[in-house]
């Protein structure tokens, strides 16, 4: 994966680059290799910080992603989308649930939980 | 390698049979002919397809070991023993639980990767096993829990 500054890149390069992790993450998980995932996982949050910065909040960059073949990349774009786009996320991460393939659908159900107000630890 | 057939197999036919795939009937005449493969690895690709079960029944399968199945520890074993838990409480028969081996391993990974639901002191996210680290034993189980359930293998 190209290690150019996320400041540097155009929002379609950022999509691009968190299309790019999540399909590396979901390897990671199947591996069991969580030295990996925890990289990978900065990496995105370095992504998503850089697409809310850029002018209008451009996460919303995110939202075709909803429909990507790979499970981890509709996860991660619905859990990085909840605030700007809150029903069409909260069904992506339905869907997820229904589609019973782990750890994802596991992930998507504790996002559910707390968007209901029972979120895994109280703040 | 046959590690990866295995997950890669299991996962998948959860998902298919969710979704009524006419290829999971399919799949598994498939993987009883390959005797050799069945005998090793069907009791897992089974295990992993178990409806949940209640905390009592999981608790009571631990009393007879079972291929396909791991004892899992919902207090993980070396956080709470390394946090000055007695090992008669760590290791006693109040967490200790039967469940499907690949979902025993998910589960694993799940406690070691960061998770946006878990922040530590300074607000940074953290895995849950980094979280409950210097927590009760109340706190450990409601989590180890929780993650049983997120997981499908506790009845909610």
């Amino acid at each position: 994966m190209k290690s150019s500054k996320v400041t540097a890149i155009t929002v379609d390069e950022l999509v691009r680059r968190f299309t790019a992790i999540a399909i590396a993450q979901d390897k990671a998980i199947f591996d069991e290799n969580n030295v990996e995932y925890r990289r990978l996982y900065d990496q995105m949050q370095a992504v998503t910080k850089e697409l809310k910065c850029r002018s209008g909040d451009q996460r919303s960059s995110l939202l075709p992603l909803y429909t990507h073949p790979n499970l981890q990349v509709r996860l991660m774009a619905a859990l990085d989308t909840l605030d700007i786009a809150p029903p069409a996320s909260r069904e992506v991460l339905q869907g997820i649930v229904d589609f019973r393939r782990y750890p994802q659908a596991a992930d998507a159900l504790a996002a559910i939980w707390r968007i209901d107000g029972k979120p895994l630890v109280q703040d | 390698m046959i590690n990866d057939f295995l997950k890669a197999a299991a996962y998948w036919l959860v998902s298919a049979a969710a979704r009524a795939d006419k290829r999971v009937a399919l799949f598994l005449t498939a993987l009883e002919a390959t005797q050799w493969l069945a005998n090793r690895y069907l009791p897992y690709i089974a295990a992993y397809r178990d409806p949940p079960q209640t905390w009592e029944e999981l608790q009571q399968n631990a009393l007879r070991p079972r291929p396909g199945y791991d004892i899992h520890h919902p207090v993980e074993q070396t956080p709470a023993r390394s946090d000055g838990f007695p090992s008669s409480v760590v290791d006693g028969p109040g967490n200790r639980l039967s469940i499907p081996t690949l979902k025993h391993w998910q589960i694993n990974g799940w406690y070691g990767r960061p998770n946006p639901q878990f922040k530590d002191e300074n607000d940074k996210i953290v895995s849950p096993r980094d979280y409950l680290r210097g927590k009760s034993w109340d706190e450990r189980l409601r989590v180890g829990k929780k993650a049983l359930i997120l997981f499908g293998v506790l009845k909610l």
